[in-house]
């Protein structure tokens, strides 16, 4: 499987991230050689194997439904530079 | 154009009455200051893990047993990528491959079966504000536990869609997980016409079940008079239209992944035992029995069944009382004097119900006496026996007294008096009402009738 | 002085926690001039923790079982109030509101918080040399050219510098714990996962992501496990297993285990003169009586590298969405002429994101995008239950594996800038199988090679934290 440059402009959008053209380059390097090597997996037949999600057996934990303090509105805002009226400010959406 | 030739499908979240986010102990009610019922989880602060709120799973459950659904037996969750300011961590916890409910369905009042595809749990997103050139955040939304309802696209009209939400909130007002006061319902449609090849629209933003109508038939109208694209749009209520917002040259892809934060849940066949119990039974089935059982009118039956409280109070009066008699009153007078005094059935005690419709029963107490009772319990508590014993209410069946007023009522009316000998039955309803009005609405009516027909 | 020693001098009053703590500060601060393992040093918090300590002896209280021990912490642990960054400029300035779970269990027994160690960014490599921008690479005490290894390298540095009691609050996604504690010739044990809560942990990948600990010795590494361990309410992984005695293990006499030679492991790719030291080892247990046999993992080495990291990263990339601008972290001016948010957000992620962070979080977006994701990430997550399988059954023959921890000693810092991102990727061979399995696996020094330490791995089953330090034990006492 050959992956192009379309596919790593597209893959940077959906991240949210932004690559120079010469960054694109050397992702569509780096990706070509990596999923080549991660393809080998392809090779396990996983026929009717259940996905692991996690390594160990754990399932069942819930929490019971009880109200309890957060952290005030000033504790909250503190740690972002875009607030106002306690609100946080965010950019605008188009 | 013919009902079969719109196709219309929704998708409904519904906030569930809990105590506490579906991930994290912050209150879901009380205070408005925006950001106060917050914290790192909700927040989505890095090193914070989700922790699953069992009593939202119960009510997924609950709903799916409710409509008839296939419970998963083993359900995870997922996480939705995708960029937007209102998601804290940038992914919604939501339920992907394995909701808690498949299949399920609600019967329309025409027989009509609206087919649910699936039922699952997800986190609400927080509260955008938008101005000219940013966004104003509040997270007290962020994280309300939701359970979103898919329905197959199977309604034929905006009428039929306005009528499943309806019968939906009534259900889930029966099983007790939605609050009507502080509760959102909202809805995302997607419409389609025929005549415009079936193109898909989606319309958001649809606020409970009295505005689907409205944004239904406006986009209805659109559709037949412009042409249509494939878009996302939003209802605006306040302006009653749609506008749109994106188009939709292909589906978004969310990357799904397993939520590792939250271990899978097993559904056994213990707890769904547990469950079922508290599932109660529904109101078109309630309604339909009521009918076969106590003979009562359909229609008030069916009024009656869609508030369960309503419903509860019916089920106990008749255990003392005509069940016709019940379902007329409750039904033609306590809905009345509820509405007009913005009461809820909690605000009267059942004793005192009890006591009144024993009085009617007995016809100790005329109509007009029982209407004016439950009209001021609606007000204020009181015993209306001892009323009645205090303000001296009973019926009066004295013949010479009521034989006065009679002829007090002809003597006075001689108009009535000649239109009634003309032939005009509708007089001597005139004259009964006289000489009722004058006996302050107690005396017996079938002595009135009697003796105003002697006297002529 | 060992740990449990040491404390019970202080325990006794014939060592001023608060003195120690002083001297450990002042050790800590030049050593790390030197060789950089701190992102922030703590001292004023590890002298109050000592006040704390002191206090409670004076009163003749318990003052806990880490009673006046500098304690390290890896950068990715939040600490309520100290900057926690994960390595990462983009959490340049965040200090959080909750501190994790384990670390406030060490301070609860007594521990005194010294500082948050440097770690590639986000626990993205296996050199420590993947740090965030203005983030520090800690140097090998061993050789300064050299790595420490990585993520957790400045963990397993100061561990093996320091001069004062010690332990390292180190985290594992793929091999971070026993990686740097091999090529800085220290114990470094990472327990099985959800053996320890990851509450306040900075996550890499939830799935994978397992908090544990490295120590100068096997019964340090063993006490500070059985503070860290245990279910925890605010991590639904944590596991309910009952946590074990573990510090017996490593002082009580040694029982027979029977031990299984991983055979891929000594083969083709791993330096001839670390199998030799590892093989020597192995020879001198066999000659004390212990029993071993020969056991193959092909899938694990054969798959368990492309099946970790399109796990790892698939979860990555999600969890690093979090990070644009808005609610915490380093952020850009909101321009009101900005095209949108998207744009707000990659200006923040583009400018604040490390390079290798950027590829993992690309390769983690399309390993779970809708046409690929069958064939990376839920392909990937079928061959872990597999790997799982195979450990399962290599379990049922022999108590704990036996492996060289990584294939080469530390590299040169000039070898490591010529490698590409594969080859850094497959560096990790001998430490993604226990790590995709959620097993318990533990390194410890095994002799030197040009000066430089090599790391003997053990790894037991879920659960047999017990056995792992058992067999830890053994090696180190032979």
């Amino acid at each position: 499987m050959q992956i192009t440059k379309e596919t790593i402009i597209n893959v940077a959008k959906s991240s949210c991230i932004n690559l120079t053209d010469k960054e694109v380059e050397q992702f569509l390097v780096d990706f070509n050689s990596i999923l080549d090597a991660f393809s080998k997996i392809s090779e396990v037949n996983t026929k009717d194997v259940q996905p692991a999600f996690h390594s160990i057996e754990i399932s069942d934990v819930t929490r019971e439904d009880s109200a309890g303090k957060g952290c005030t509105q000033e504790q909250a805002l503190s740690l972002s530079k875009h607030t106002s009226r306690g609100l946080f400010v965010g950019p605008k959406i188009l | 154009m013919s009902p079969s030739e719109v196709i219309i499908g929704l998708e409904v979240h519904i906030q569930l009455k809990l105590n506490s986010k579906l991930f994290c102990s912050c209150s879901t009610v009380g205070e408005e200051e925006p950001n106060t019922r917050v914290c790192p989880i909700c927040l989505g602060h890095p090193g914070t893990k989700p922790l699953l709120n069992k009593k939202a799973v119960d009510a997924a459950v609950r709903l799916g047993l409710a409509l008839g659904s296939t419970i998963n037996k083993k359900i995870n969750f997922s996480r939705k990528q995708y960029f937007y300011p209102d998601l804290a961590k940038n992914y919604q916890i939501t339920q992907y491959e394995i909701p808690v409910a498949i299949s399920g369905s609600i019967v329309l009042s025409s027989g009509k079966i609206i087919d649910v595809a699936r039922i699952h749990i997800e986190e609400d997103p927080a509260a955008l504000t938008h101005t000219d050139s940013t966004s104003l955040i509040d997270y007290n939304r962020s994280g309300i536990p939701l359970i979103e309802l898919v329905t197959k696209p199977v309604m034929n009209s905006p009428d039929e869609a306005r009528e499943f939400l309806n019968t939906l909130l009534t259900i889930i007002g029966y099983l007790d997980i939605f609050d009507q006061n502080t509760g959102i319902m909202k809805a995302d449609a997607n419409i389609s016409i025929a005549e415009k090849g079936f193109t898909r629209v989606e319309i958001k933003n649809i606020l409970g079940f009295k505005e689907i109508e409205r944004a239904l038939s406006y986009e209805l109208a659109r559709q037949k008079a412009h042409p249509v694209v494939r878009e996302t749009r939003s209802w605006d209520a306040v302006a009653g239209q749609t506008y749109s917002m994106r188009a939709k040259e292909q589906e978004e892809d969310y990357g799904y992944i397993f939520e590792p934060d939250i271990p899978p849940i097993n559904i056994s066949a213990e707890y769904l035992e547990e469950l079922k119990k508290t599932v109660p039974e529904l109101p078109s089935t309630k309604s339909e029995r009521w009918v076969k059982e106590h003979k009562i009118d359909a229609a008030d039956s069916k009024i009656i069944a869609s508030e369960l409280q309503l419903a509860l109070l019916f089920e106990q009066l008749i255990q003392h009382h005509n069940p016709v008699l019940i379902a007329k009153w409750l039904r033609r007078e306590l809905l009345r004097v509820l509405n007009l005094s913005g009461k809820t059935v909690a605000d009267i005690k059942p004793d005192r119900l009890h006591e009144l419709f024993a009085l009617l029963e007995s016809k100790t107490v005329t109509d007009k006496i029982g209407q004016k009772l439950i009209e001021e319990l609606a007000k204020s508590d009181f015993s209306p026996r001892q009323r009645v014993e205090e303000q001296k209410l009973g019926v009066i069946s004295d013949g010479e007294f009521i034989a006065k007023l009679c002829k007090d009522a002809i003597a006075q009316n001689p108009k009535a008096v000649s239109d009634y000998k003309a032939g005009e039955e509708k007089a001597l309803h005139f004259l009964f009402g006289k000489v009722m009005a004058s006996a302050k609405g107690k005396a017996k009516p079938d002595v009135i009738k009697q003796i105003l027909k002697e006297l002529l | 002085m060992s740990i449990r020693q040491f404390v019970s001098e202080i325990q006794r009053g014939s060592i001023s926690a608060e003195e120690s703590i002083a001297k450990a500060i002042k050790s800590a601060g030049s050593l790390n001039k030197k060789l950089k393992f701190f992102i922030t040093p703590t001292f004023d918090l590890a002298a109050r923790h000592a006040h704390q300590v002191q206090h409670l002896v004076n009163n003749h209280s318990d003052a806990g079982r880490l009673a006046g021990i500098a304690v390290s912490v890896k950068d990715a642990l939040c600490i309520e109030g100290v900057e926690s960054c994960a390595g990462s400029a983009v959490l340049k300035g965040y200090k959080p509101l909750i501190t994790a779970t384990a670390v406030s269990k060490t301070i609860a027994s007594g521990g005194c918080i010294i500082g948050k160690t440097a770690q590639d960014e986000f626990g993205f490599g296996g050199f420590n040399t993947n740090v965030g921008q203005g983030f520090p690479v800690p140097l090998n005490p061993h050789d300064s050219l050299r790595s420490c290894g990585g993520s957790s390298g400045g963990a397993a540095c100061i561990t093996s510098a320091a001069d004062f009691p010690h332990i390292a609050v180190a985290e594992s996604t793929g091999g971070s714990i026993v990686n740097p504690a091999a090529f800085c010739g220290v114990v470094g044990l990472c327990p099985t996962y959800g053996r320890v809560s990851r509450n306040g942990l900075i996550d890499y990948a939830n799935s994978l992501d397992k908090i544990g600990v490295m120590g100068r010795c096997v019964d340090d590494v063993a006490i500070a496990l059985e503070i860290m361990a245990g279910k925890d309410s605010n991590d639904h992984t944590s596991s309910s297993v009952p946590v074990g005695y573990y510090g017996s293990h490593a002082v009580s006499p040694r029982r027979q285990l029977k031990v299984g030679i991983v055979k891929e492991s000594f083969g083709e790719g791993v330096d001839e003169r670390v199998v030799k030291n590892v093989r020597d080892a192995i020879k001198k247990v066999t000659d004390a009586g212990v029993q071993t046999a020969e056991v193959s993992l092909p899938l694990a080495f054969n798959y368990g590298v492309p099946s970790y990291y399109l796990i790892a990263l698939s979860e990555a990339s999600t969890n690093l969405a979090r990070y644009n601008g808005l609610l915490f972290g380093a952020t850009e001016k909101l321009s009101s002429d900005s095209k949108g948010f998207r744009d707000f957000f990659a200006s923040v992620r583009t400018k604040y994101f490390g390079a290798e962070a950027k590829r993992r979080i690309l390769l983690g977006t399309f390993a779970r995008m809708a046409g690929w994701r069958d064939a990376y990430y839920t392909k990937a997550l079928q061959v872990r239950q597999l790997i799982i399988q195979e450990y399962q059954r290599a379990f049922s023959q022999v108590d704990v594996l036996v492996s060289p921890t990584m294939p080469f000693i530390a590299p040169k810092f000039s070898e490591i800038s010529q490698m590409s991102p594969l080859q850094n990727y497959m560096a990790d061979i001998l430490t993604v199988g226990p790590n995709l399995a959620g097993l318990p696996h533990m390194s410890l020094p095994c002799g030197t090679v040009e000066g430089m330490p090599v790391g003997i791995m053990f790894t037991a089953p879920h659960f047999r934290e017990d056995m792992l330090i058992h067999a830890g034990g053994m090696h180190e006492s032979i």
